[in-house]
């Protein structure tokens, strides 16, 4: 409880003082190691929580997926072919700088999909794994 | 309770006064944004019907807002009703009036420094949906009875009425939770029946705005607006990646896949039972997920960082139980919470959608339909002078304001960007043929009126049949005042064209980006039609001396070009000249390897008159394959 307190003070008090602080380079520092402040008990709950592993094992999945995506996102866009030109012969800015058009809509829904899906590998596994122990 | 909630509806309408700004506004600066919001409040004042006589994709409470009370007092009060409304969730899902209370007005201060009314009362609309749908399905234990499924449907109807694309977002949201309900319970037997009673609600719902369509002939436009509404994301669309990494994005993506990491741990993981905050976090996934869609067609992120603070309380609610339980008292938590909730909408540097009018008049109406800009009104004064000129303008590519000032309807679409497709074009000719308009006020350094596509791309049938219809009456300023040809002149020949070299130059030298190399990987197969055929192929040089043997004119011809190889980014250009000394320039993307260049001349402002070809140029001759020439009786599946 003390040590609650003690941290509450202490962000209260540097997220005042971040606040009162002039737009300058460093700030930008300062909002970033306040943010890390700000979230340390979500990090006392995930070492806390059953099956951690699990978690640990999906994020780590997800961002180094989405690491290898920034890597290479450039490479993947300029190997797709433009979009067509329908009947309707509307240029937008896809088709005149050939832009795919539902590159940007497939790597989002991936990534939303991306950690529901390996949580549902989980959960089979999981249950996999309790039918063999029980075999 | 009830006394509770009309208390906080009151509060929050004082405190809410200040959105009366919003329907009262001055659109000043004329920037291309405010000159259609101005156009489009001009078009209600003066009784033009959306759908039926002007473009207008946001509902009719957003259309009459401005100019009828009902719909004003309509407007105004939304966003009062949605605070106590999300009260009410906050209170439904913590049951703690502090936390409610604390989430609430911090939500009020978030909108009232960062998203602000007009976004709010719009998607804040769709949010209090997806939470109301979270809560009802939530706390039935089975199915949902005729009656709220009818009732849901109704309001859903009703939503879509005054607000339709947050109507349609709502109907999938229902959708999608009649699933993930059947899912979580295990119930499946319902879906069809649940659907069912919700749709005819719905079409209920829907019934008095469809009669007063019916009533007022603009039934069959609605229906064709609402498929139109395809076409917006083809010419609206930008990249997305590109600009992702702004605090905005980075805070509601952040949020967002947080919650997506919990909501899947909680349901797969654990033999935890759901209960109304996980069913509240689905939904405001799927309102965000949802929304994202918009924003990945064009960046809207600044207005959607209050959905994921809504998302962000119903997690930190999450961790608050987890605190209790670890001895941390209420007093501490509700600290930790105003802390948090202080640093996202002061400190983190989340920015402001903006809205830069500060003048406004609500009582003389007039007075907002006042345009201040000093180069307007004198292109407005110098065309009254001209003999014979009768009152009526059309503004190319969109300094729809012209319409105001000449206290003229404006046509559909108010500029070239909403008349992207053929049959918008099409549509915008037939104004300029019915209102008998004999003068263009052409804003000729305006080469690009969005996202760097030129406008002689972008509306290539409209500007053809402008430079073939009309010619340079007068220049004023940055405006050719176009004025109607007795018959059809070719354009190049205008004498003006040489005190405006560089617009001349605009013309003659034209960059068609990647058309040619799309053309060729999706048309390709066309040229095998019998109503094609292809007069000359080969070298440089064969189709050279063809043009030295044959007369061809540049009527209904195409240009095949296929390279050797493409490298990233490669360019070419291609020069074409004519046997009346004139020359045209096209640049554009190299095609792949075995994909043909298509090159439709026609849609070349040169081309726009038929002229004979003598000799064409190309830079990358070394990296040519081949070229052939092209004629067709119908080669409109081209462009």
């Amino acid at each position: 409880m003390k040590y609650a307190t003690l941290y509450l003070i202490s962000l209260s008090l540097f997220s005042c003082i971040v606040f009162f602080m002039p737009e300058i380079f460093i700030k930008r520092i300062f909002v970033i190691l306040l943010s890390i402040m700000a979230v340390l008990p979500v990090v006392l709950i995930v070492s806390q929580i059953k099956k951690k592993s699990s978690l640990i094992v999906a994020i780590l999945s997800f961002g180094i997926t989405l690491f290898l995506f920034g890597l290479f996102f450039r490479k993947v866009r300029d190997s797709l072919s433009p979009p067509s030109i329908s009947d309707t012969k509307i240029i937008g800015y896809t088709h005149y700088f050939g832009y795919p058009f539902y590159l940007d809509t497939i790597v989002f829904f991936f990534f939303v999909f991306f950690p529901i899906l390996v949580f549902v590998l989980f959960y089979f596994l999981q249950k996999l794994y309790k039918k063999l122990k029980s075999i | 309770m009830k006394k509770e909630y009309l208390f906080l509806f009151l509060l929050f309408s004082i405190f809410t006064f200040e959105n009366i700004a919003n329907i009262c506004k001055i659109h000043f600066p004329l920037s291309y944004d405010n000159q259609i919001f101005l156009t489009w409040e001009y078009s209600a004042w003066i009784g033009q019907l959306p759908y039926k006589d002007i473009f207008f994709p946001y509902g009719i409470l957003y259309y009459y807002k401005n100019t009828n009370m009902f719909f004003s007092l309509l407007y105004l009060s939304l966003a009062p009703f949605l605070f106590t409304f999300f009260y009410f969730i906050f209170l439904k899902f913590s049951k703690e009036r502090v936390f409610s209370l604390i989430s609430v007005f911090s939500l009020f201060l978030f909108i009232t420094n960062l998203t602000g009314y007009e976004t709010f009362t719009r998607y804040g609309l769709v949010t209090a949906m997806a939470c109301g749908y979270a809560y009802i399905f939530s706390f039935s234990k089975n199915n949902l009875n005729k009656t709220t499924l009818l009732l849901l449907g109704l309001l859903n109807g009703v939503i879509l009425t005054f607000f339709n694309d947050q109507g349609i977002y709502s109907f999938v949201l229902f959708f999608l939770f009649i699933f993930i309900d059947a899912g979580i319970k295990r119930m499946y037997k319902h879906i069809f029946s649940t659907f069912l009673f919700f749709s005819f609600g719905f079409i209920l719902g829907m019934l008095p705005y469809a009669f007063y369509l019916l009533i007022h002939q603009s039934f069959w436009a609605f229906l064709l607006a609402v498929l139109e509404l395809s076409d917006l994301s083809q010419f609206a669309k930008t990249p997305f990646f590109h600009g992702i990494a702004t605090i905005d994005n980075l805070f509601t993506f952040l949020v967002l896949f947080v919650s997506i990491f919990f909501v899947s741990y909680r349901i797969f993981l654990t033999n935890q039972k759901i209960f109304f905050t996980t069913y509240l976090q689905i939904g405001l996934i799927m309102v965000i997920v949802m929304l994202e869609q918009k924003n990945i067609i064009r960046s809207t992120d600044r207005q959607l960082t209050f959905i994921a603070l809504l998302l962000l309380m119903s997690l930190f609610y999450e961790l608050k139980v987890f605190l209790q339980t670890r001895g941390i008292t209420k007093k501490q938590i509700n600290i930790y919470y105003v802390t948090i909730l202080f640093i996202i909408t002061f400190v983190i540097g989340l920015h402001p959608f903006p809205t830069m009018e500060r003048s406004t008049s609500c009582f003389d109406v007039r007075k907002r339909f006042s345009v201040y800009d000093k180069e307007l009104l004198f292109v407005k004064k110098e065309v009254e002078k001209i003999p014979g000129f009768h009152g009526k303008i059309f503004s190319y590519p969109g300094d729809m304001v012209f319409y105001l000032l000449f206290e003229q309807s404006p046509p559909y679409y108010p500029t070239i960007y909403e008349a992207s497709s053929l049959n918008a074009q099409k549509k915008q000719i037939s104004y300029i043929k019915n209102n008998h308009i004999d003068y263009i006020l052409y804003h000729y350094t305006n080469v690009s009126i969005q996202d760097e596509v030129p406008n002689v791309i972008r509306g290539a049938y409209l500007h053809r049949y402008l430079l073939q219809n009309y010619g340079i009456k007068k220049i004023i300023g940055n405006f050719f005042v176009l004025q109607k040809n007795k018959t059809k002149k070719d354009f190049f020949t205008d004498k003006n064209l040489h005190i405006v070299p560089k617009y001349k130059q605009s013309l003659l030298h034209v960059y068609l980006g990647s058309i040619p190399e799309s053309e060729g990987i999706y048309k390709k197969q066309y040229l095998t039609e019998s109503t094609i055929h292809i007069l000359s192929s080969g070298t440089l040089a064969t189709i050279n001396t063809y043009f030295k043997k044959q007369k061809v004119s540049s009527g209904n011809t195409l240009l095949f070009i296929t390279f050797k190889e493409k490298k990233q980014n490669q360019k070419s250009t291609l020069v074409i000249k004519t046997s009346d000394n004139k020359s045209t320039a096209i640049q554009f993307d190299t095609c792949k390897k075995e994909v043909p260049c298509i090159i439709h001349l026609s849609q070349l402002p040169l081309f726009y008159t038929n002229r004979l070809i003598e000799n064409i140029i190309l830079d990358k001759k070394s990296m040519l394959h081949s070229i052939s020439l092209v004629k067709g009786e119908n080669v409109t599946k081209f462009w």
